[in-house]
C-alpha cells in the first residue's frame, strides 16, 4: 500500500511539473516557424531536396543574423551558393509578421545554427524593428 | 482458477476472430468509383516531350494542380508527392502527373529546373505545361478546383488534393496533399488497386 501511494505521488509530481517546464523554453517562436517557414524549409529546417534550402547551419543564424529580418520581410531571390549546391529561386517576402513576431521567430530559429555561431540570440523586438527600417 | 481460464479462452478467441474478420473485411472492400476521366489532351512535360492521355494507358496515376512559385500549400504538396514518388519509384505501373496552373511563368525550362531540383525521373513523374484553355478544363474533369484570383497569395486558388485514377480511367479517391496521414492512406490504397483484376 505504501509503495502504491508513493507511485501515485510520483506520477502526480511528473504530471504537474511537465506543463510548467515545457513552454518556458519557447515563447511562440516554434509555432511561428511552423506556420510561416516549415512548409518550404521543413519541420526541422531540413529543406526539400534542392528545391528549398536546408536551414540547419545557415549563415543567417550566425554571422548574417542581422540580415535575417529583412529577408524574412522582403524575401530572397537570385543566386546563392550553399553546401548542397547553388540556388537561383525566389523566397517570397512575408508581410504578415511584425517585428515582435520576427524577434520571437529568430530566438527560436537560432537553434538551427551550428558550429561556433551556435549561441542562441536574445534579439528583441526593438532591435528587429530597427533592422527592418534599414532594409534596402 | 482453472475453471476461470477454461471459460476465458473461448471468449477471447471469439473476440479475436471478430476483430480479425472485421479488419480483413475492411481491406477487401474495393475502393469506390467516384467518376471517370476520359478527356484527351496534349501538353508538354519538363523535358519538352508531348504528354497525352495515352501516356497513362493501363497505368494507375496520381494527379494534382500546382505552380512552382506558389507560396502557400504547394511546397507541402510537393513534399508529400515526393513521398508517393519514393514509394513507387520502382513500380512501372504507377505514374505521377502534376499540372502547372501558371503556364505563363512555368515554362518547360522552369519545370525542368524544378524537376531537377526535386531529383525526379520524368518517366515516373511528369510535370506538364500548356495553354490554360487546356489545363483548367482538365482540372474540372478531375473535379479539382482551380480559380485565378488576384486576392489569393500567388494569384490562384486551387485544390490541394491529389486525385487517384485507376488503370481503367476511373477516379478512385481524393487525398489532401498537405496531410501526411492522408498520403499514407493514398499509398495504401494504391496497393489495393493493384490487387484488382
Ligand atoms: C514559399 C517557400 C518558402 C517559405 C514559406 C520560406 N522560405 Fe526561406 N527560402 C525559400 C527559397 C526558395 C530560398 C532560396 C532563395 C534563393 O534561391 O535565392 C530560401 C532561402 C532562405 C534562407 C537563406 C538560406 C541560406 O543559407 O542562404 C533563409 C535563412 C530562409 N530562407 C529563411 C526562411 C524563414 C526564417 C522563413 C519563415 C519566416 C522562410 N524562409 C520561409 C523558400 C521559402
Amino acid at each position: 500500500m505504501k509503495m502504491r501511494q508513493l507511485l501515485l505521488l510520483l506520477i502526480g509530481v511528473v504530471l504537474l511539473a511537465a506543463p510548467i517546464t515545457a513552454p518556458a523554453t519557447d515563447d511562440g517562436g516554434q509555432q511561428l516557424y511552423q506556420t510561416h517557414c516549415s512548409r518550404c524549409h521543413g519541420i526541422d529546417g531540413q529543406g526539400l531536396r534542392r528545391l528549398y534550402p536546408v536551414l540547419q547551419g545557415s549563415s543567417y543564424f550566425g554571422q548574417k543574423l542581422m540580415q535575417l529580418p529583412c529577408i524574412i520581410q522582403n524575401g530572397l531571390t537570385g543566386n546563392i551558393r550553399l553546401q548542397d549546391g547553388t540556388y537561383n529561386r525566389t523566397m517570397p517576402g512575408n508581410r504578415i509578421l511584425d517585428a515582435d513576431q520576427i524577434a520571437r521567430l529568430m530566438r527560436y530559429t537560432s537553434q538551427l545554427a551550428t558550429g561556433e555561431s551556435a549561441a542562441t540570440t536574445t534579439i528583441t523586438s526593438e532591435e528587429v524593428a530597427h533592422l527592418l527600417q534599414q532594409c534596402q | 482458477m482453472t475453471m476461470d481460464r477454461l471459460f476465458a479462452t473461448p471468449i477471447i478467441s471469439v473476440l479475436l476472430c471478430i476483430l480479425l474478420l472485421s479488419g480483413c473485411g475492411q481491406n477487401t472492400q474495393p475502393l469506390p468509383v467516384l467518376g471517370s476521366f476520359n478527356q484527351d489532351f496534349s501538353l508538354i512535360n519538363q523535358d519538352g516531350q508531348i504528354v497525352t492521355l495515352a501516356t497513362f494507358n493501363d497505368k494507375i496515376y496520381i494527379t494534382d494542380f500546382f505552380f512552382t512559385t506558389c507560396p502557400t500549400i504547394c511546397p507541402i504538396m510537393k513534399t508529400q508527392m515526393t513521398r508517393a514518388y519514393e514509394a513507387f519509384v520502382d513500380n512501372p505501373k504507377i505514374l505521377l502527373l502534376s499540372h502547372t496552373i501558371d503556364p505563363d511563368h512555368d515554362t518547360v525550362e522552369v519545370l525542368h529546373d524544378f524537376a531537377q531540383r526535386l531529383e525526379i525521373k520524368t518517366s515516373k513523374w511528369q510535370m506538364v505545361t500548356g495553354p490554360k484553355s487546356i489545363i483548367y478544363p482538365l482540372a474540372k474533369n478531375y473535379m479539382l478546383e482551380v480559380v485565378e484570383s488576384s486576392k489569393a497569395p500567388g494569384g490562384y486558388i486551387h485544390s490541394g488534393s491529389f486525385c487517384l485514377i485507376d488503370a481503367n480511367r476511373n477516379i478512385r479517391g481524393y487525398y489532401n496533399g498537405t496531410d501526411s496521414a492522408e498520403v499514407d492512406q493514398l499509398i495504401k490504397d494504391i496497393g489495393r488497386l493493384q490487387g484488382e483484376k
